[in-house]
């Protein structure tokens, strides 16, 4: 279905651009070039002799704003290395700030107004509208296949061939991706050790103990301050936006529902996680909580920021969210009050002897597109073998590479690069390096990065508890990644069975099921509505386009 | 000024009385937020993440007003602005006097008048939308230059009414001697017309200013590069809540700096603080200058 | 017959072509930047895919009505159409009432400081944007420790959840409104109710007239032109009722009074790339804008002989 409509709407673009005698036929022939086999004998992965120069459009991380500069960008030893090692310069063409409204936007109106640079940053919904254009190289295989470093293809693929298959379009590889962990996606629970330790109370192991500790934070003054101010755990509006702080995707993993993503229906099929019938006992779950005043009465209406001032002001002492959630916001807690600690659990099996399945999806960070225009596609590639090899070198030759950032830490200048990918085990292999290093004080083997959090743990140890983000993550005992480490060991994770583009039905019709999903969901916790309107709820959504959604994903599914 | 000594009867006390109550309520209610700006920015970083300020700091810290200080894209940002309000009220301010003279003569005196009407109407309800527009910014030369920001938005058809009602109000024997003197309309409108139009000029000079200074959108479409970014642009940049599911560890670890509330509201406060200014002057020329709606006889 | 017009034509232009001189600048203006551009609204009869340049615009595929009837066709269009005309019309009327009793309050004030304070402070929030007055309102509002409902409580009654009720949603959206943008609007009858000829007041206290008959006879006649100025235009906001707003205070269990034409497109992500029907979209706000502009100029004119421009 969805090939037809694409191949009528080519045919008929090509019908209206030959009609109007178009101009745009320079593409035409880079796209033959591209899309044949390249010959061996021209491949030269290394230096060109001659420079040579893409354009771009440079993204600032937002953390980064305050410090990028235009003339550091092309001061920093990375760059200088670059143009040194491959002759390759980027020229771009703006630098606005990575967010939704700014870069994004932007990233769009060039796309909008089909004028677009040689490679640059895109997301899913941009990438959905580019495949549909003439704009892009639709071709990257052979060129991947030729020029990508072991390395890069090691990363690309350590997870399995799902990353891949979702660049797809119509059978092949438009875009390049910027690889991130998806193990890293695996919620925690975050609790406050300190309260427990006070209330003389266990750490909880299944969701029906840590509902009676929730009862005791909200109950038992866990914050001695005499008055009833606690509550039991921090929620906000957005319920099913994560893995972010204060969501509860991983109190749904808990009962078996994986909000959002697509898994096995048993039955040979996928069926969609957000309305499995599991989330009936979460949403039970979570009712009872906010009868009993354990969730903030207008939680509903707090965004994440919000909800986050309960568990910084030390009222809540519970929630979800991922593993980086003691560094923001919760470090913000110990500053506020030296006695608090968070700690952060595994997620909980839903009853004595159940296991929690923490969900994942495929874990890619950003997509490279390149523009059918770009003479020199390959050099994208060699660009992110560039930056493979200086992430694999030894401490002495990275330390080259290191630049203070806004607290004088040295770290690598990643926020300076566009073109990057990383080793999904990246983190977790940080974990265990820097455990062993506290263990034998032995600081060789760890790279720049993980020196960097090697550092803050000893420091933490040694008192400074503005430093606990780290070892609240990478530490041992309850940190984020001794969890994460026990999900990936267990081979624990649910993983997202849906991998594709999304389908045209998805496309029109999946945020609406989902708004619908999120509201009644709120409204069963805060007692609005009941568990008796289930039926007609699934009905509801079923009518809104979740049958067909699930049709579509269904008939991909079996035919992969 | 007002000398009266009209006996106040006991029911206009009783007025006065919860008039004075009630506009003071009003007062206190729009005083809030920025009042909570003015603490959170004085307020320690932690102390604004609990949520524990409202009106008076928490902490009291000058870190926020140090680390602006610090911090040059403010003030690069803040002077765009101030030039963009300059340069936009100028232009903007002249290309309405024009328009709103020729506006302002009856349809017998300007025949094309009723055409022209029109014209400024339908700009005010129909636009292009942001993609067309954003392709003729680039097509004209202008992006990524101030005139991105000040052009497209010179022509304001609500000032243009303003003014044109304003002149209409004007007495007719202002101009009536000119004209018989021969004096073509340029001439009128220099000589006789721009000196006594200040308070018309102050109350849409008002309007344009608060516009220019307020806008944000255009800054980030039209300017290729952060560093040209007008005050509110740069503003809503740090302003706008982060997607906290896109947080990776990269990025995470610097918010505990970059989310700062309190140096936002710092430079939300600082940002406010010309208008502020600006407001009293003009305010004074408002009574003669909102001369509004002719009655057609 | 035609040789006189023509005739007249040039007669006319001979007298009046500095008027045109006059305008040219803002017309170069709005052709340029106006006009030009909205040769793109033909893409909401397309299924536009981008090809660059400004002929790119003609090289979609053709579908007639087809984005329309999609959006006419999507479920909630019609409550979430019907939210927005309820919320922007009582921002309408509310943004002309409320402004008009502070205006005619602050004329009442004889201490000239006191007046000139109230008036700059109440355009202060006018300056703050929709995020931080939400995350305030949130606060205020908030039923377990929010400062209205400590009110509410005081007063014996029962905590209200503003923002989480249907009941009260829209009203918390219009109320709000007026708090960020009373003082603009104010600014501008306060302006109008000075202009009111002064000797009209003493001549009705000579007759014996009372405040309020003064109220009716001289002062709302004197500033009718501003409020009807204000009706028109606002009319054409018909479908715009506060995409910002409305996206900081509403909520999942809220949009069903809540959600408005704005926030239901951008959150199904039609803003974002699906061009045809978000131009698609705004044609249609700005028809039913143009239809009930039209409507009350003739109005306006046929009835109280009045024509703002």
């Amino acid at each position: 279905m969805f090939k037809k409509m694409l191949c009528l709407l080519l045919a008929a673009l090509m019908v209206f651009s030959m009609a109007a005698c178009s101009k745009s036929d320079t593409g035409s022939k880079n796209e033959e070039s591209a899309s044949a086999e390249i010959d061996p004998a021209t491949i030269n992965t290394g230096k060109y002799d001659e420079p040579v120069h893409l354009t771009s459009f440079f993204q600032i991380a937002t953390v980064f704003l305050n410090q990028f500069s235009e003339e550091e960008l092309e001061k920093i030893y990375y760059t200088e290395q670059q143009h040194e090692q491959t002759n390759i310069y980027i020229d771009y063409q703006w630098f606005s700030p990575a967010t939704a409204e700014d870069a994004v936007q932007k990233t769009s109106m060039a796309i909008a107004s089909g004028e677009i640079p040689d490679f640059m940053i895109v997301d899913r919904a941009q990438l959905a509208l580019l495949a549909k254009t003439d704009l892009i190289n639709k071709d990257l295989e052979p060129l991947w296949d030729a020029y990508a470093s072991d390395t890069i293809k090691q990363w690309t693929t350590a997870e399995g061939p799902d990353l891949w298959e979702s660049l797809r379009y119509d059978g092949k590889i438009i875009a390049l991706p910027n690889v991130g962990g998806s193990v890293d996606q695996g919620e925690l629970v975050w609790i406050r050790k300190d309260w427990l330790d006070k209330l003389n109370l266990e750490v909880p192991t299944n969701m029906d103990q840590l509902h009676d500790v929730m009862v005791a934070f909200k109950t038992q003054d866990p914050d001695g301050n005499g008055q009833d101010d606690t509550i039991g755990m921090t929620v906000h509006k957005d319920i099913f936006n994560g893995p972010g702080t204060g969501d509860v995707i991983g109190l749904f993993n808990s009962f078996g529902a994986y909000p959002n993503i697509w898994v096995e229906d048993g039955n040979g099929g996928i069926q969609y996680g957000s309305t499995m019938d599991t989330a009936k006992d979460a949403l039970t779950w979570m009712a009872q909580a906010y009868a009993e005043g354990l969730i903030e009465q207008d939680f509903s209406s707090q965004d994440s920021n919000k909800a986050a001032e309960a568990s910084v002001s030390g009222r809540s002492g519970v929630q979800w969210g991922a593993m980086w959630n003691h560094m923001w916001p919760l470090q913000s807690t110990v500053d506020n009050n030296n006695e608090a600690e968070w700690v952060a659990l595994p997620l909980l099996g839903a009853h004595e002897g159940d296991t929690a399945h923490p969900q994942a999806s495929i874990g890619i960070n950003q997509l490279f597109v390149i523009s059918k225009k770009c003479e020199h596609p390959e050099a994208v590639i060699k660009l992110l073998n560039f930056w493979a090899e200086t992430q694999l070198l030894p401490k002495e030759e990275m330390d080259k590479y290191m630049l203070p950032d806004e607290s004088g830490v040295m770290t690598f200048p990643q926020h300076y690069v566009m073109l990057k990918t990383w080793n999904p085990l990246k983190n977790l292999e940080a974990h265990h390096h820097v455990c062993e290093a506290l263990e034998s004080k032995d600081t060789s083997k760890l790279n720049g990065e993980e020196l960097g959090y090697y550092n803050d743990c000893a420091a933490f140890l040694d008192g400074d508890l503005s430093k606990s983000g780290s070892y609240k993550t990478f530490g041992p005992g309850l940190s984020s990644y001794a969890g994460i480490d026990a999900y990936f060991n267990g081979d624990l994770y649910t993983y997202n069975k849906f991998t594709t583009a999304d389908t045209p039905a998805m496309q029109q019709k999946m945020s609406t099921v989902n708004d619908k999903i999120v509201e009644f969901y709120t409204q069963v916790i805060m007692g609005i509505k009941t568990l008796d309107d289930w039926d007609a709820f699934m009905n509801e959504v079923n009518a809104l386009g979740l049958t067909e959604i699930t049709q579509e994903a269904n008939d991909w599914y079996k035919n992969k | 000024m007002h000398k009266n000594k009209i006996k106040i009867s006991p029911s206009r006390r009783v007025f006065i009385v919860v008039n004075t109550i009630l506009l003071t309520f009003v007062m206190l209610a729009s005083l809030f937020p920025i009042l909570n700006i003015l603490a959170l920015s004085f307020s320690s970083n932690s102390a604004a993440a609990a949520g524990w300020v409202t009106v008076f700091p928490v902490d009291f810290t000058l870190d926020s007003y140090k680390y602006i200080l610090e911090n040059p894209a403010f003030f690069r940002a803040f002077g765009i602005s101030v030039i963009r309000v300059i340069l936009g009220s100028a232009i903007s301010l002249s290309v309405c006097l024009l328009a709103a003279y020729s506006m302002s003569q009856s349809d017998l005196n300007f025949h094309a008048r009723k055409v022209y009407r029109w014209i400024f109407l339908i700009t005010m309800i129909f636009n292009g939308g942001m993609i067309p527009t954003f392709m003729v910014i680039k097509m004209v030369g202008v992006y990524n230059t101030i005139w991105a920001l000040v052009l497209p938005t010179a022509v304001q058809t609500f000032n243009i009414i303003l003014m044109q009602n304003f002149f209409r109000g004007l007495p007719y024997a202002l101009t009536e001697s000119a004209m018989l003197d021969g004096a073509n309309h340029f001439q009128i409108l220099a000589k006789i017309i721009l000196p006594v139009s200040k308070p018309s000029l102050a109350t849409v000079g008002l309007f344009t200013i608060v516009g220019h200074w307020n806008s944000w959108f255009d800054g980030m479409i039209y300017m290729s590069d952060s560093s040209k970014y007008p005050l509110q642009t740069f503003l809503r940049n740090i302003i706008q809540s982060v997607d906290t599911s896109k947080l990776d560890l990269s990025t995470v670890d610097a918010m505990n700096k970059i989310s700062q509330r309190t140096v936002t509201a710092a430079q939300i406060f600082i940002a406010i603080i010309p208008i502020m200014i600006i407001y009293p002057f003009l305010q004074r020329y408002f009574i003669t200058g909102m001369t509004l709606g002719s009655v057609k006889e | 017959m035609k040789a006189t017009n023509k005739k007249s034509f040039s007669e006319t232009f001979k007298k009046e072509w500095m008027f045109h001189v006059m305008l040219l600048p803002a017309m170069i203006l709005l052709l340029v930047f106006a006009y030009f551009p909205m040769v793109g609204i033909v893409i909401s009869f397309q299924d536009f895919v981008p090809s660059g340049g400004i002929g790119q615009f003609f090289h979609s595929k053709w579908i007639g009505f087809k984005n329309f009837e999609y959006i006419f066709g999507l479920q909630q269009f019609r409550q979430v159409l019907i939210n927005t005309l309820v919320i922007a019309v009582w921002k309408i009327i509310t943004l002309i009432i409320a402004p008009l009793c502070l205006a005619l309050m602050l004329n009442e004030v004889r201490q000239k400081a006191f007046k000139k304070t109230v008036q700059t402070v109440i355009y202060v929030p006018y300056f703050l944007s929709w995020v931080i007055l939400g995350g305030i309102l949130v606060d205020l509002l908030s039923p377990t420790n929010g400062i209205v409902n400590k009110v509410i409580v005081a007063l014996g009654g029962q905590p209200i959840y503003f923002l989480g009720d249907n009941k009260y949603i829209r009203g918390v959206m219009v109320i709000s409104n007026i708090w960020k943008e009373i003082g603009y609007n104010t600014v501008i009858y306060l302006a109008a109710l000075m202009g009111i000829d002064q000797s009209l007041y003493e001549a009705s206290a000579i007759d014996g007239a009372g405040r309020i008959k003064q109220l009716f006879h001289i002062t709302i006649p004197g500033i009718m032109p501003m409020i009807l100025l204000t009706t028109i235009l606002g009319l054409g906001n018909v479908l715009n009722a506060g995409f910002d707003q409305v996206l900081n205070l509403y909520s999942p269990i809220t949009y069903e009074k809540a959600d408005i034409i704005d926030t239901f497109v951008y959150r199904i992500g039609l803003n974002q790339l699906q061009y045809s029907v978000s131009t698609a979209i705004g044609l249609f706000k700005s028809a039913v804008s143009f239809i009930l502009i039209s409507i009350s100029f003739g109005l306006a004119h046929k009835y109280a002989h009045y024509e703002i421009f």
